[in-house]
């Protein structure tokens, strides 16, 4: 028995169709029928999956596409954490900056100019044609 | 015939004609980089529909969507790099062509089958109406519902190897669209106390994590200039237009083969290619030079990637059912702009469903007009560093996703699929079952809803049920039967080989 990434999914997928069933029992009766049409397959495929996966001898191969080395992780991460903390008008010309100069490799000069050009893309586009309001990070009072 | 031309003049009064420039524009971009998808940046510009009325939507939406297979085919030819997966094909002759100097003839018959083959596709499409018309009133909810599960089955058997995955999936899809207040009781279903949750999860959100995050991370992830050597000469690029004048008869039944494989839900653009690719090889003078750098191999490629366009839409306005993930999305946009495909698109909104023709023709009109006029400036595009696209497309999923409750909560949502979509990548769940059952979820639920309340249970053994039924197990057996055989000859081979 191998307890491996897609075993894993296929066990969080039974439980996902079996609360389902759990929850659907209190519904009305016409609003759990699209539901109790589903669940019975849902949940017989699920344990068929997962009884493949336990039984599985060789470890699936990770496709290329689904590589992610940790630094593109940690960027990724760095740019969400910003934006709740610090909010889009402040993360969007400092990270652009950081990542353009540091990841990218580009001198400051063009890292700047990229900067501002998102920022001013930011700002018309969203701002000022499409009146989205972009909220200010928590830290700056603007998280909802 | 009036509402057809009707249709033509809404599209080029403004702004709904700068809307089909902009996404033309937005299209090449998106057609010429690889890296970033059709789908993924389909889902990315879903939000900003939201208040527009429905032809200038699709003008911006369809008219984006219709072009990156055609600029696809540039890097496809020029660099031996797809531009998008359903432009691989191209690279077969395009690219040995343009190693031998003929870069300049490739694209001029590529890009002029590309738009013959959009122009066939659109007339297809056209065509259809007067078909479909009295095959879709004639139809039910049940038979409605059976449809739906028709395409599901399509998209689930091209699992292939991870068939009960794909299955899971698109449960697992139609369980999604579960979450929020029930349509007919009003009782809120799977919201977890979360007043956010109430009105259901959104598309918009959904999309952007399944596609774009798991896309943006890899981009992140290998960060390189996109081509890197020399493309060589351009010119001959008239000598390719001739090539496509030249070979008509092939570009036309290449150009069906796209809008036929097109309509088969699930079949995908890739599929459609190759098989064109397939029978152009088999039907010439000169199969030998298949692979070598032959015209006609680079015609069947070019004109099948844009003829299949129609095809995909034909049933996903007729009957809401996609054809492939980039149609589910825009089925997606049907449903933001209020629209319900079916019945009500071949008589209420007949000039939506014409508009849409007009719409693939000038933009790939526009399309290949430009990339005539400003290909070496566009090659020049290919040279873009991928981390320069990275804060780019960062702000767009973000924003993208936060408008369309403007709330953090999207966003949340967002990465919960963006987990959902990069774990469904690294090890093989099929994100597209998950994504088309989500969107049909609400669709489907009605149907069957209503086949209950109308016929009770005996709705199951309506004909056309029970024949839409037959057909979608038996889709689903020939794949599983093919997979087997596949296998079975595989190992035979091994172990002859041993």
């Amino acid at each position: 028995m191998r307890l491996t990434g897609t075993t894993i999914i296929s066990a969080i997928v039974l439980l996902a169709f079996a609360y389902t069933g759990y929850e659907a029992s209190t519904w009305h009766d016409r609003s759990r029928l699209f539901a109790a049409v589903l669940l019975g397959p849902a949940l017989v495929a699920s344990v068929v999956q997962l009884g493949r996966e336990l039984r599985r001898k060789t470890p699936e191969v990770t496709p290329a596409e689904a590589r992610i080395t940790p630094g593109a992780l940690a960027w990724f991460v760095a740019f969400f954490a910003s934006v709740w903390l610090f909010g889009f008008l402040v993360t969007i010309p400092a990270y652009s900056l950081a990542y353009v100069r540091f990841a990218g490799r580009e001198s400051w000069l063009r890292a700047g100019v990229y900067a501002v050009l998102a920022t001013a893309f930011t700002y018309v586009l969203f701002v000022n044609l499409l009146k989205v309001s972009l909220p200010a990070g928590a830290l700056l009072g603007g998280a909802t | 015939m009036e509402v057809f031309v009707g249709s033509l003049f809404t599209i080029l009064q403004w702004p709904t004609f700068g809307l089909l420039l902009l996404g033309v524009f937005i299209g090449f971009w998106v057609g010429i980089l690889p890296g970033i998808g059709g789908a993924v940046t389909l889902a990315l510009m879903l939000p900003f529909v939201f208040n527009m009325q429905p032809i200038p939507a699709f003008a911006f939406l369809l008219g984006m969507h219709a072009v990156v297979a055609t600029t696809g085919d540039i890097t496809s030819v020029l660099f031996g790099i797809p531009g998008e997966a359903t432009t691989v094909a191209t690279i077969l002759d395009g690219h040995p062509m343009a190693q031998k100097g003929e870069a300049g003839r490739a694209l001029g018959a590529v890009l002029f089958s590309s738009l013959l083959g959009a122009v066939i596709g659109a007339a297809a499409l056209a065509l259809s109406v007067p078909v479909m018309r009295p095959l879709v009133l004639a139809f039910g909810p049940p038979e409605f519902f059976m449809l739906t599960l028709l395409g599901l089955s399509f998209i689930v058997a091209l699992a292939q190897s991870n068939l009960v995955k794909g299955f899971l999936m698109a449960l697992l899809g139609f369980v999604l669209s579960l979450v929020g207040l029930d349509p007919f009781a009003g009782s809120p279903r799977l919201t977890f106390d979360q007043l956010y949750l109430w009105d259901g999860l959104n598309i918009v959100p959904v999309v952007i994590g399944l596609f774009a995050v798991a896309e943006t991370l890899q981009l992140m992830t290998t960060g390189s200039a996109i081509a890197s050597h020399a493309t060589g000469r351009l010119a001959g690029v008239m000598e390719g237009v001739k090539d496509t004048l030249r070979y008509w008869w092939l570009t036309v039944r290449c150009s069906l083969i796209g809008v036929f494989i097109g309509f088969i839900p699930g079949m995908g653009g890739a599929t459609a290619q190759f098989l064109a690719y397939a029978h152009a090889q088999q039907t010439s003078k000169h199969p030998e030079e298949f692979g070598k750098g032959s015209i006609e191999g680079v015609l069947a490629a070019g004109s099948v990637n844009n003829s299949k366009e129609g095809g995909t839409i034909i049933p996903t306005v007729a009957f809401g059912v996609p054809g492939s993930t980039s149609t589910a999305i825009l089925l997606g946009a049907f449903i933001i702009l209020g629209l319900v495909p079916g019945p009500d698109m071949l008589t209420k909104h007949l000039d939506v469903t014409f508009a849409m023709v007009w719409i693939i023709v000038l933009s790939n009109l526009v399309a290949v007009a430009v990339s005539f006029l400003f290909l070496r400036q566009l090659v020049a595009l290919t040279f873009v560093k991928g981390s320069l696209l990275v804060p780019f497309l960062l702000l767009l999923i973000t924003i993208g996703a936060y408008t369309t409750h403007q709330s953090f909560a999207d966003i949340v949502v967002m990465l919960v699929f963006g987990v959902v979509g990069w774990a469904a990548l690294r090890w093989n769940w099929p994100r597209a079952p998950l994504l088309l059952a989500f969107v049909l979820g609400d669709t489907s639920e009605r149907y069957i809803f209503l086949s209950h309340q109308l016929y009770g249970w005996s709705w199951l053994l309506r004909p056309g049920v029970i024949v839409l039924f037959a057909i979608a197990v038996g889709g689903v057996v020939y794949s599983v039967m093919r997979q087997r055989l596949v296998l079975a000859r595989l190992a035979a081979a091994a172990e002859a080989a041993s």
